[in-house]
C-alpha cells in the first residue's frame, strides 16, 4: 500500500539569465584576470597557471586580487575590474 | 574555475548556482594547503592546456531544468519508506516520519501560511523554501505543527545574508546553525531551557533543530563529502537547538537584550559545538571570570583569526554568582574583553598562520611582531551571553564560524504575519 507524501526538496531555483562576454578566439594578446579565494596556496596556484598562459600562449595577466578570507563574497570592486577583462581563473578548493 | 580534485562537485554547484551551469572546471589534486608551493607546480603544469581550452570554451548552452515533482506516492511500510526516502537522499541517517499530505497540511496550517510561499532561496543549490516543503521536513524531523511558526522563524534567519548560510553550509569548518528559542514562547510550547539543554530527551528542541537540518540538506541539498565540506561535520547536524532559561536568568533576559517580539523569537548563531566551563572552584565572580578568559583564549577555533562573535552559555549556578557580586550580562561582556586572559600569544602561532591571520584580520594582526600577544574579542558585543542548563557548576562557550553574524526573528502566532 502506498501513501501520498510531499516532496521534501522545495520548488526549482530561480533561472538566472547571465550575459556572457564573447570567448576570445585565442589566448594570445588575451587580457586574464586572477582571482585568490584567500586559502592557502590558492595564490600561488592562480598565479602560476595565469604566468604560464603568458609565456607559453602569450596572453596578458595584468592584474590579481585575492579575497580578504575564502568564506565572504568577492567585492563589487574586483568585480568591476574584471569586467575589461576577457576571461577569468578563479578556484575552489583547499 | 580550478578545483582541486575533491572539491569538484562543490564547484560544479556553485557554477550552477551563479547561473554558469556549463563553466568548465579544471581540477588538480587536493590538497593545495598545507604544502610547499613548489611541491604544486608539476601539476599546474599539467593543467595549464586544459585551463587554455577552457577559457576558450562557450559558456552558452541552454539550461536543463528539472520539472520538481511536488507529491510521491511513496511505501506506507515503515521500512521501505525509509529506503525509499534514502533512495532519495533526504535521509539524515535517522528514522523519519512521512510527510504524508495530511500531516503536512496540518504543518502548514499551523503556520497560517500558504503551503507555496517562498520564504527565500536555501544554499548551495538555491532552491525555493516553501512553506510546505518546510513543514514536510518538520514533519520528517518528528515536530508537532505547534512548533511550525519556530520552524519558520529558525528558515528566516538562517536566509538572512548577514548570516552567511552560503559559507556556513559549504564550508570544511565543524559549524552548523544554534537555533536558540527564547521568550514566552519556550514555555508555551515546551521548550527546554534548563537542565541537558543541549543534549537529548526534549522533543520540541530535538525536532526544531532537525528539522533545520533536513531543510538546508534537502532544500538547500548541502550534501556531506560533495558541497557539505566538512571536515569532521559536528553532532550539531543532526540537531542543534537549545531554549533560554529564563528563570534562571538573574539579569535582564537575553530575549529582552535581542529585543524579542511579544509570542517569542529565535537566535540563530554560526556555531561549533558547545565547549564545556568547568568551574567548580571559584566563589566569586572574579574566579569565573579567570576561567572563562582562560577557556575563551584558544588557539584551535575560526574566532582567532575570522574574529565575530561567540556564545557564552552560562549555568545559572555561575550566573548567580555574577549577579551577587553585581555583574549584569554588560558588566560581564565587558569584564571578559578586558581580562588579561582573553588574550592569546602569537608565540604559539605557526609562522604560515600568523601570515595567514594578517591577511584575515589586519586589524588585528597587521603590525603584531611574531611574539606578540591580542585580545581574543574585538569588542565587549562580539560576546552574547545567554543563562541555559540546570543545576551544577558548569557554564559553556559556543565559538563560531567567525564571518557569521547572530540573526534573530520574532515567532509569529498563525496569522501575524505579512
Amino acid at each position: 500500500m502506498d501513501v501520498r507524501i510531499v516532496d521534501p526538496s522545495g520548488s526549482e531555483p530561480p533561472t538566472r539569465t547571465r550575459a556572457v562576454s564573447a570567448r576570445p578566439a585565442s589566448l594570445a594578446g588575451a587580457r586574464i584576470a586572477v582571482l585568490s579565494n584567500g586559502k592557502p596556496n590558492a595564490g600561488h596556484v592562480v598565479g602560476s597557471l595565469g604566468r604560464a598562459l603568458a609565456e607559453r600562449l602569450g596572453a596578458t595577466v595584468p592584474g590579481t586580487a585575492e579575497k580578504p578570507n575564502s568564506s565572504v563574497s568577492v567585492t563589487d570592486e574586483v568585480l568591476a575590474e574584471f569586467r575589461n577583462f576577457d576571461a577569468a581563473i578563479v578556484g575552489v578548493g583547499d | 574555475m580550478i578545483a582541486t580534485d575533491s572539491f569538484l562537485s562543490l564547484a560544479r554547484a556553485i557554477a550552477k548556482q551563479e547561473g554558469f551551469e556549463n563553466l568548465p572546471v579544471v581540477t588538480i589534486p587536493h590538497p593545495i594547503g598545507g604544502r610547499e608551493p613548489a611541491a604544486l607546480d608539476e601539476s599546474l603544469a599539467r593543467a595549464v592546456d586544459a585551463v587554455a581550452d577552457a577559457l576558450l570554451t562557450s559558456l552558452e548552452a541552454e539550461a536543463v531544468t528539472a520539472v520538481s515533482v511536488a507529491v510521491h506516492d511513496a511505501p506506507a511500510d515503515v521500512s521501505d519508506f525509509l529506503a525509499f526516502a534514502e533512495g532519495r537522499r533526504w535521509s539524515d541517517g535517522l528514522p523519519m516520519v512521512p510527510p504524508t499530505e495530511e500531516l503536512v497540511a496540518r504543518a502548514v496550517a499551523a503556520t497560517g501560511r500558504d503551503a507555496g510561499e517562498l520564504l527565500g532561496l536555501v544554499p548551495p543549490a538555491n532552491r525555493g523554501a516553501t512553506v510546505g516543503a518546510v513543514a514536510a521536513n518538520a514533519v520528517m524531523a518528528g515536530c508537532l505543527p505547534e512548533v511550525m511558526p519556530v520552524v519558520v522563524a529558525a528558515v528566516q534567519a538562517v536566509l538572512e545574508p548577514r548570516f552567511n548560510l552560503q559559507a556556513l553550509t559549504t564550508t570544511t569548518h565543524p559549524v552548523t546553525p544554534l537555533v536558540i528559542v527564547h521568550g514566552p514562547v519556550v514555555e508555551e510550547l515546551g521548550f527546554n531551557g534548563g537542565p541537558n539543554v543541549f543534549g537529548q530527551g526534549n522533543r520540541a528542541n530535538a525536532g526544531v533543530g532537525r528539522a533545520l537540518r533536513l531543510v538546508l540538506q534537502n532544500i538547500g541539498q548541502a550534501r556531506p563529502g560533495e558541497t557539505d565540506r566538512a571536515t569532521h561535520g559536528t553532532p550539531g547536524k543532526y540537531a542543534y537547538c537549545i531554549a533560554e532559561n529564563t528563570a534562571g536568568s538573574p539579569f535582564p533576559t537575553f530575549h529582552e537584550d535581542r529585543g524579542g517580539g511579544a509570542r517569542g523569537a529565535v537566535t540563530v548563531l554560526g556555531g561549533e559545538g558547545p565547549h564545556n566551563i568547568n568551574d567548580h572552584g571559584s566563589t566569586d565572580a572574579a574566579g569565573l571570570l579567570t576561567q572563562i578568559a582562560g577557556t575563551l583564549a584558544n588557539l584551535g577555533h575560526n574566532n582567532l583569526y575570522l574574529r565575530g562573535q561567540l556564545l557564552l552559555v552560562l549555568g545559572p549556578e555561575h550566573a548567580e554568582v555574577f549577579a551577587r557580586d553585581g555583574y549584569d550580562r554588560r558588566g560581564i561582556q565587558e569584564a571578559v574583553f578586558a581580562h588579561p586572559r582573553a588574550r592569546i600569544s602569537m608565540a604559539g602561532v605557526s609562522e604560515g598562520n600568523l601570515d595567514r591571520y594578517r591577511r584575515t584580520a589586519p586589524h588585528v594582526y597587521g603590525d603584531l611582531p611574531a611574539d606578540g600577544v591580542v585580545p581574543m574579542l574585538d569588542s565587549p558585543e562580539s560576546l552574547l551571553v545567554l543563562v541555559a542548563g540546570g543545576p551544577g557548576k558548569h557554564s559553556m562557550l559556543v565559538p563560531t564560524f567567525g564571518t557569521t553574524e547572530a540573526i534573530t526573528v520574532d515567532v509569529l502566532p498563525a496569522g501575524a504575519h505579512g
